[in-house]
């Protein structure tokens, strides 16, 4: 199409007017002829919107669809317009409702005929919906298609406030009619092909077989998708063929002889299960039907036959049906009992194997039920009682999938218990499969072997803690809870003689039940006196005689539950030690079988006890031992100091008082006497004799001024004594004290260190190291000097004082270490504790 | 010349009477009261506040140091000559450090003690010969020590074992190195942290690496 100017369009309206009657028919029978020519509902449309546009030279021409006031959109499936106002609307957009739109829509349902409208009458230029489509004059009308909802139809002029004349209006509203009649057409032809397409969908897709053949030549007509693959044809190949053509002979006559029943009946013929051979020679079994299809005549025109391959189901079955005949098969020779139940509420036995039958000694008619079967494996009706329970949460508790065991003890007071392995599986359909085996004697063996297993270990914690320890308190402890813990004996005693004492005492007790609280003991010790003796060597097992008279202990013991007792008494050289009080709720815990661990156990202890006995004495008499090298370490020294004191401060004084009477009498003598001269000299040599004496024997600075001060005095005195010169380095400040003892062993070690060094070391340098914090006081003496092989020192026992010194330190419990190599110098190092740990004699 | 008033103090009998004689005999001065130990001379000298007290260093109840560092307090003026047998240098400064003016031997000749008294009672100090203040310096010079590097004091196998746990090893991987039990390892470990006064393993680390003896 060719734009065109606005004006000319302008030129080409003024020059339709007016609308003559020729004019007015021709136009008609253009609509008419369009809607004749086409059943192809949009280009209809599209036609006659065109002509519309060219027979009224309007603007745009469109339908609006549905004309409803009350829905919230509309939709414009065409519109057509002019080249100067090119389309307003997408195809088939969807306009939300505005309300000018509304009330348009409104009037347009109430009016019969066309309606105007245009600026200066009822059309608001600045309305948004006519502002945006540029529109100056409308006429419009409803169209009511017989079809759904009714449709607006419309013409817009842009160009200009269009007043539309009479004839105008009289033409629209015919070509309107029309157009409602040829819509009401087209729109039924249109649902209607929807309608088929939707139902050759269906057919098309349905899963099973449907074909059409014709009555009168039996050959296919129609064959859906499942038909092609059922049968291996496409239904180009299908088409026109009879039932020769595809199947055997004798099948298809068969097949043949069933279509003709059809027709000659009349009515549908069901055909359950038939087999067919495909075109690729596979079997196919189907269930098929066939109905006649009348003509229009009403005489049978067509067959249609559905059919459904049923070939897995039937497998399915098959396979089923073999499957319960090998449940059968193998349910019947099992050696394990079966039984199946309904797992609905009832519980009644639906199956029970002849395995089942002989466990239990019933049969599905007597026993009918959950319920009288178990009146029949639990004969006490208390344990039953508690089984009913258990036994219906075990069943509710089956969940597919999920296969859990259990073992349940049947019988009862009469009857030998009996243990019964049960394994619940759930299977389809509510139906529960019981497989029960009895286990008595697995059970039997496992019991066996698990107290063989608790037994060993007894032994062996028994054995362990003996080992570990010498203590005899550690010893019993470890005992005590195997007892209690492991072999779960109910109440009992550890009784022993304490060191020096022949009397027996309790050491340990558990258990003991309130009526024996106050006498436990003294009829524990009575115990062995009166029993069965069962072993009498290195220990001695006494037993509750069950067949000998009723003692009062027993009597006691029995009163408050204990119904079996077991004495294990520990013999040394002769001589009860201690013993071992068992008694116990049930009255076989001591039965012969079990005899043998309580024996081994008690000569463990016994071993255990002896060893802690001898160790306690070796050490009892090392610490007292200890205890005595102190004493007789610090009887010396203070027999030293005392020797210095009196040395120095009563002789030494004496000496002065002697040496002052001596010079006084000097001095009042008129002439010198040369003896008095003499006896001055030989007082003056006493004194410093005695005052060597006493220094050498202990120096009395080293209590009266303390560690430190002493030190230096006798560092300053080796260096000038001997050619050794002593390196002194510390941490301390003078005036710390401590301990007499603690003093007197570092100045000791000094000494005797620095006099090694002097004598053996051959060098001319020593270096004191002197440390000490809250917890210790240190002192290393190092030389660089031959040093020596502290082995060979040691083996030869010429330890030069170092064993002196070790000593000393050992008894303060401190460490001493010696490093010392030939020709590497020598270290030694006393570490001594500032607070003595005394040990508990 | 002013008299110098003069309290005796020594336990020996004998001796108190042969100095007490030997004093008498010096015109200035003027022995006031004895006492014979050293509670008592503390009690007399501070009721009597002589100008001096000669006061043996051995004495019962309280040493003469004691006593001399009591009478600093209780009679601030009175000078103190302690007599003593001891030559032995710590003796000397024991004394000069409590506050004592004079140090006698009482092996010297009976003169030096009178020849003190005078030096005291002037205001000078006075040490018995051979002693001297001079040697009693060069004495504290000689003994004054050097401070001591606690490192130093460690035995061999405790340093291999600081140096081995500062790097980072357990005591299990130290024990396979050193060739020594576990239990033994734990034993030195103890001992050297004992020694360097270290509580925690963050501590030895940082001790170490102060040292020198790991690097970060």
């Amino acid at each position: 199409m060719t734009q065109k100017p606005k004006k000319e369009s302008k030129r080409e309206l003024t020059e339709t007017e007016p609308l003559s009657d020729e004019k007015f028919f021709e136009s008609l029978d253009r609509v008419n002829r369009i809607m004749q020519g086409s059943t192809d509902i949009e280009r209809t449309m599209s036609d006659v919107l065109d002509v519309v546009l060219s027979i009224f030279g309007c603007d745009r021409t469109f339908l609006a669809v549905p004309c409803d006031p009350d829905e919230p959109e509309f939709n414009i499936p065409m519109e057509r317009t002019s080249p100067a106002y090119p389309g307003a609307f997408e195809k088939e957009s969807t306009v939300p409702m505005s309300p000018a739109v509304k009330n348009l829509f409104k009037v347009l349902l109430s009016s019969p005929g066309p309606h105007e409208i245009y600026i200066g009458k009822g059309l608001d230029p600045e309305d948004e919906v006519w502002k945006i489509y540029e529109v100056k004059s409308q006429l419009a009308i409803a169209l009511y298609p017989k079809v759904g909802k009714p449709w607006e139809f419309g013409m817009h002029q842009c160009s200009h406030a269009r007043v539309w004349t009479p004839q105008e209006k009289k033409l629209f509203q015919e070509i309107s009619r029309r157009f409602a009649d040829g819509l009401t057409s087209l729109l039924l032809y249109r649902d209607l092909q929807k309608s088929e397409a939707f139902l050759n969908k269906i057919v098309e897709h349905i899963p099973n077989m449907i074909f059409v053949k014709d009555a009168e030549s039996l050959s296919y007509v129609r064959l859906n998708k499942a038909g092609e693959q059922l049968l291996g044809y496409s239904r180009e190949e299908l088409i026109g063929k009879k039932n020769r053509d595809i199947f055997p002979k004798e099948k298809a006559d068969i097949f043949t002889a069933q279509d003709r029943e059809v027709f000659k009946t009349g009515a549908l013929v069901d055909i359950p299960e038939e087999t067919i051979t495909n075109r690729n020679h596979e079997e196919r079994i189907l269930h098929t039907q066939k109905i006649p299809i009348p003509d229009e005549t009403g005489k049978p025109g067509y067959l249609l036959g559905i059919a459904e391959d049923i070939t897995a189901r039937k497998r399915t079955e098959e396979e089923l049906k073999i499957q319960k005949q090998r449940f059968q098969a193998l349910s019947e020779s099992s050696p394990m009992g079966m039984a199946v139940i309904d797992a609905n509420s009832s519980l009644t036995f639906k199956y029970m194997n002849p395995k089942f039958k002989e466990l239990f000694g019933c049969d599905i008619t007597e026993v009918p039920d959950i319920a009288s079967w178990l009146i029949r494996v639990y004969p006490d009706p208390a344990r039953r009682r508690k089984a009913q329970s258990i036994w219906a949460d075990m069943l509710n508790a089956v969940t597919p999938g999920i296969t859990r065991s259990y073992v349940k003890k049947l019988g009862g007071k009469t009857g030998a218990h009996r243990s019964i392995k049960v394994v619940p599986v759930q299977l389809q359909a509510d139906e529960i499969l019981l497989t029960c085996w009895d286990i008595t004697k697995n059970k039997e063996a496992v019991r066996r072997i698990r107290e063989r297993n608790l037994v060993l270990g007894v032994l062996n914690d028994i054995m362990a803690s003996v080992s570990r320890s010498l203590e005899l308190s550690e010893i019993l402890e470890p005992l005590r809870i195997v007892l209690v813990e492991k072999l779960k004996i109910s109440a009992g005693g550890i009784f022993f003689s304490r060191e020096g004492d022949s009397k027996i005492k309790s050491e340990q007790s558990w258990g003991v039940p309130a009526l024996l609280q106050k006498d436990f003991d003294a009829i524990a010790l009575r115990c062995p006196h009166d029993g069965q003796v069962l072993y009498k060597n290195d220990i001695v097992l006494v037993r509750n005689n069950p067949n000998g008279a009723e003692t009062e202990e027993g009597a006691k013991l029995k009163g408050a539950g204990l119904r079996s007792w077991l004495c294990i008494s520990l013999c040394a050289k002769g001589e009860m030690q201690g013993m071992i009080f068992l008694a116990d709720r049930k009255s076989d815990t001591f039965s012969d079988d079990q005899i043998a661990v309580y024996k081994t156990l008690g000569q463990q202890v016994g071993v255990a006890i002896q060893n802690a006995r001898l160790f306690e004495e070796v050490r009892r008499s090392d610490v007292e031992r200890k205890a005595l090298s102190l004493r007789l370490v610090r009887a010396q020294e203070d027999e030293l100091r005392f020797l210095a004191r009196e040395l120095h401060d009563e002789i030494g004084q004496l000496l002065t008082g002697l040496r002052l009477a001596i010079e006084m009498a000097m001095q009042s003598a008129a002439e010198p006497i040369a003896s008095l001269g003499e006896a001055k000299s030989i007082a003056h040599t006493l004194t410093g004799l005695v005052r060597e004496l006493s220094r050498k024997l202990r120096p009395s600075m080293l209590d009266d001024l303390g560690l430190f001060p002493t030190l230096r005095w006798l560092f300053e005195r080796v260096s000038t004594q001997t050619n050794i010169q002593v390196v002194f380095e510390h941490t301390q400040s003078d005036t710390r004290r401590f301990s007499h003892d603690v003093e007197t062993a570092v100045y000791r070690i000094a000494q005797e260190a620095l006099t090694n060094v002097a004598r053996h070391a051959r060098v001319n340098r020593a270096t004191v190291r002197l440390w000490s914090n809250e917890k210790t006081i240190g002192i290393q003496i190092e030389d660089q000097g031959v040093g020596f092989d502290f082995a060979n020192v040691s083996r030869y026992g010429n330890t030069n004082g170092l064993n002196v010194m070790r000593e000393r330190v050992v008894l303060l419990g401190g460490r001493f270490t010696v490093e010392a190599a030939p020709d590497a110098g020598a270290r030694l190092t006393a570490e001594l504790p500032l607070e003595m740990e005394v040990e508990q004699l | 010349m002013k008299t110098i008033t003069i309290v005796l103090a020594d336990d020996h009998h004998i001796v108190r009477q042969g100095f007490k004689s030997l004093l008498a005999g010096q015109p200035d001065f003027s022995v006031v009261a004895e006492a014979g130990d050293g509670l008592e001379a503390v009690k007399v000298t501070a009721r009597l506040k002589p100008d001096i007290l000669v006061v043996d260093l051995m004495m019962p109840n309280l040493s003469g140091l004691e006593v001399t560092r009591q009478v600093g307090k209780v009679s601030p003026r009175t000078r103190v000559i302690l007599l003593s047998m001891y030559s032995d240098e710590p003796y000397v400064i024991e004394a000069l450090q409590n506050g004592a003016c004079g140090y006698v031997l009482k092996e010297a000749n009976i003169s030096d003690l009178v020849k003190a008294i005078s030096e005291v009672a002037a205001g000078r100090h006075y040490l018995s010969y051979p002693l001297s203040e001079l040697a009693i310096a060069a004495y504290k010079e000689k003994t004054t020590g050097v401070s001591l590097d606690l490192y130093n004091t460690l035995t061999t196998r405790e340093r291999e074992v600081l140096q081995l746990v500062a790097e980072g090893n357990t005591n299990a991987a130290i024990a396979a190195k050193l060739f020594i039990s576990e239990r033994t390892v734990e034993s030195h470990r103890a001992s050297m942290m004992q020694k360097l006064s270290i509580t925690s393993r963050g501590d030895l680390i940082a001790y170490a690496l102060k040292r020198g003896l790991c690097r970060k």
